[in-house]
């Protein structure tokens, strides 16, 4: 885990920084480390065995609306 | 920038043939033991199951052409209570990783097909490197010395009994070549029967030394097929003797050639029916199931020992006497199979999709499938009768016995 | 937003490759094992379905033309409530690409590779697509219509071959099934494939002639029903229901068990790439679906950036599942109720909040003048 962690450390560092000299708009940037991050979190949830399930959620979701 | 880019391609590159998928599956051919045939028992009192591997020898398979004798194969005998006591048992004796995708064929004993081969099955076709497309096998003789011996000319036992049944599907018609594993598979929920080939150990003895290859004797220690294993569901019910399995695969319109000899004149005659076209339908008339077979075949003479000329009118007769015959030992075979209440050819099932007004009746009757009547037309007419005409008429009539 | 252009075989065939692939795959053994012998009646019925859908989300399209699905949400619902509801359709896509990639996951681990980590199928056939997706849907398209052929080469081939196993007493007990309950229970194929082909909408702008969409798109659902008819109908025929109901993969047995004569065997490798063909025409359509979606609500030019991040989100959820039977079990049960929210009723509140808007229109036209 320690190093999935230090390798999107690295690579977001990195992108980021081609991204400002490739002088792309904030918005962009923002977006892209926003879906780096959501990634990154559902990936240490696979790593710490508490797995975010979608299918799971919209299943028991499913239920409950048609009870 | 260019430079940078063109270093983080073939960095990227480098990293991207690192994870190539294939290398955690990779299998190097020297650490496999490939598997061949495969025979399995299971004892009825203790539930102790045996499997008997035999592996390639890989170096003598390559020598085989070159004349050097050395063991084509090698059997690994494992006992164990369960299946999967099997497998971790298997890792103990064998040194390579047992490879089970070239399998050719596989053996059960007689008991253990009559115990039920439903774990066998399942446990086969869970396994994502199986082909059920194998051909199954029953033996009658102690599998300990069907999976010792060797065989001559096709030396890899496994790759010899498949030939048997392609050979016996081609020449006389006692076989079909759907006598595969999948074959069993697919009637286990259904009340339609299976027949699978069986084989015996011909002579007293295995040979279980490559001294055999050095002998010009070759009938000894042999497996011969030897008959049918009729199976319902996925138990061993009966068998099938030797001469009634061609009328079985004709009835069931599998027969790629079917032999029958005849007698005429007191004399034999052997014909040999090639690709027998079978038409089957289920009828009722007058309130009973009739199963209705048309059979139309052409025919040629394979062996002709009558004194007479061979005459339009004697072909005739030949074509006729077929029919007779024919026609009297497939009805026997299928009362017979009818009294045994043996469904082997799927009527029950039949019945039972049947839909209209007549078979409600019939079905409210009570009426079983057993009652069903076996109508049976058989079509044939000559088409080739071999290089000669006329026999030749010698001094000794043909016939010693007369 | 990009300015490609793509003809309308192209778009045919993206929606064929799009609807069959994958479905005549992972579909077959499921609607045996439920409906029997009249399993091929299902796909026909379902194809009316999805004929019915493809009408509605046209009539939608034709209101907006040149607009994706995307831009519909925003101008119909206005930018608030409309972004939210792109947002949602944003995250289908994201979700749509996790399952179609864990479907090859599954595949492969199951039937070919057993010992790799399934991680790695996915990020390997990721980033082939992230980069299919950053070249643009020209080039999709283009693959597309280059591999198809290649496919449908590949199908016939087996088709004719496994022939050979064909018995037509399998088919033994049609017209014995209860149909109500049979639509009940296979309602998920009309969510796979033929809701999920609203996904398409996103790339309606970009087909050069507007009024062909519609014929070639309904041809494209035909097409598919038929085939996936004739698909079952060849399995019952060729494994029969016994077998076609137990396997996972049923078409993938026939092939493994395929031989011509006793030297051609072990064909089942081939089978697998045209897996991997397909899966790469659905899984780039999803996946340009979702970038192109985020640059179009974001209003971002340059999708490259975008797609690489989403690799890590996508291979993530598609770790969801953590077995096929989990995944079969969802699609079962949850699948069409889950699909009829993106592909029926998002599509019916905004064409109705298109008809409100233009009545009012009217009224406020017709109250000017007067």
């Amino acid at each position: 885990m320690i190093w999935f962690i230090l390798f999107i450390a690295v690579a977001l560092a990195t992108s980021i920084f081609m991204m400002v000299k490739q002088k792309k708009s904030t918005k962009e940037i923002m977006l892209f480390s926003t879906i780096v991050l959501l990634g990154f979190a559902d990936w240490i949830s696979i790593f710490l065995e508490r797995k975010f399930n979608p299918n799971h959620w919209i299943a028991s979701f499913i239920d409950w609306i048609s009870l | 920038m260019k430079e940078l880019k063109k270093g983080i391609m073939i960095m990227m590159t480098g990293i991207l043939l690192c994870c190539t998928t294939g290398c955690w599956d990779k299998n190097e051919l020297n650490e496999l033991a490939i598997g061949e045939l495969v025979g399995a028992d299971r004892d009825p009192d203790t539930g102790k199951q045996t499997v008997y591997y035999q592996i390639v020898n890989p170096e003598a398979v390559a020598a085989q052409k070159g004349g050097g004798i050395k063991a084509p194969v090698y059997t690994y005998c494992v006992q164990a209570d369960s299946t999967s006591e099997l497998g971790t048992k298997t890792a103990n004796l064998l040194p390579r990783k047992l490879f089970s995708d070239h399998y050719q064929s596989e053996i059960v004993t007689e008991r253990y097909a009559k115990q039920g081969l439903n774990s066998l099955l399942n446990f086969f076709e869970k396994q994502h490197n199986r082909r059920s497309n194998l051909y199954l096998f029953v033996t009658d003789s102690p599998l300990s010395e069907v999976m010792m011996t060797y065989l001559p000319l096709e030396r890899l036992p496994g790759r010899s009994l498949r030939s048997i049944i392609e050979i016996q599907s081609k020449l006389t018609g006692r076989l079909s070549r759907r006598v595969r594993i999948k074959d069993l598979v697919e009637n286990m929920e259904s009340s339609r029967l299976t027949v699978m080939p069986m084989i015996s150990l011909s002579g007293s003895s295995p040979s279980p030394t490559t001294d055999r290859y050095e002998k010009i004797e070759a009938n000894q220690g042999n497996l011969i097929f030897s008959g049918g294993a009729v199976f319902k569901n996925d138990r061993m019910i009966g068998k099938l003797p030797l001469n009634q399995m061609n009328y079985y695969f004709i009835l069931k319109g599998e027969s790629e050639v079917f032999m029958e000899s005849l007698t005429i004149n007191n004399r034999t005659v052997d014909v040999q029916a090639i690709k027998p076209k079978v038409r089957r339908r289920l009828d009722l008339i007058s309130g009973e199931p009739v199963w209705k077979v048309d059979i139309s075949t052409k025919l040629s003479l394979v062996n002709n020992e009558q004194k007479n000329e061979l005459t339009l009118e004697n072909l005739k007769m030949i074509e006729e006497k077929f029919k007779q015959q024919v026609f009297q030992k497939a009805t026997e075979f299928y009362q017979e199979s009818i009294s045994k209440e043996w469904d082997l050819f799927g009527l029950e099932e039949k019945i039972k999709y049947q839909n209209g007004k007549e078979w409600d009746d019939m079905k409210k009757r009570g009426i079983a499938w057993d009652k069903t009547k076996l109508q049976l037309s058989i079509k044939s007419e000559i088409t080739d009768i071999g290089q000669t005409i006329n026999p030749y008429v010698g001094d000794n009539d043909g016939n010693s016995s007369n | 937003m990009e300015t490609a252009r793509i003809s309308t075989w192209q778009f045919f065939i993206l929606a064929l490759g799009y609807l069959l692939g994958t479905s005549f795959f992972f579909r077959i053994g499921g609607l045996i094992s439920i409906a029997k012998q009249d399993a091929w009646m299902i796909p026909l019925w379902s194809g009316i379905a999805g004929v019915l859908l493809v009408l509605i989300w046209i009539k939608l399209a034709n209101y907006y033309p040149g607009n994706t699905i995307i831009q519909i949400c925003i101008q119909v619902a206005g930018k608030g409530f409309g972004g939210f509801i792109a947002l949602l359709y944003i995250g289908y896509f994201v979700h749509l690409s996790a399952l179609i990639t864990r479907n090859l996951g599954d595949f492969m681990k199951i039937n070919l590779m057993p010992r790799t980590p399934i991680v790695v199928f996915h990020v390997m056939f990721l980033l082939v697509i992230c980069y299919a997706v950053t070249k643009g849907v020209e080039t999709i398209s283009r693959s597309t219509e280059f591999l198809f052929p290649l496919v449908t080469v590949t199908f016939l081939l087996i088709f004719f071959i496994a022939l050979s196993e064909w018995n037509w007493d399998r088919f033994q007990g049609m017209f014995h099934m209860n149909i109500w309950t049979t639509m009940k229970e296979t309602r998920s194929l009309i969510g796979f494939p033929f809701m999920e082909a609203f996904v398409l909408m996103m790339l309606f702008p970009y087909v050069k002639s507007k009024n062909r969409i519609k014929v070639s798109f309904i041809l494209a659902n035909v097409v598919t029903a038929l085939l996936l008819s004739l698909g079952v109908f060849f399995t019952i025929g060729v494994l029969g229901v016994t077998r076609a109901s137990h396997e996972t993969y049923s078409l993938f047995v026939i092939v493994q068990e395929m031989h011509i004569g006793t030297f051609f065997e072990h064909l089942e490798s081939t089978i697998a790439l045209i897996l991997l063909i397909v899966i790469f025409i659905k899984l780039s359509i999803s996946y340009y679906c979702a970038v192109s979606g985020l640059c179009q609500l974001f209003q971002v030019n340059n999708r490259s950036w975008l797609s690489i991040s989403l690799i890590l989100l996508v291979s993530g959820l598609s770790l969801g599942f953590d077995n096929i039977l989990e995944n079969i079990v969802f699609n079962r049960e949850y699948y069409f109720e889950y699909m009829l929210l993106f592909a029926v009723i998002f599509p019916l509140l905004f064409l109705f909040l298109t008809w409100m808007k233009k009545g009012k229109e009217k009224r406020k036209v017709v109250g000017s003048q007067a």
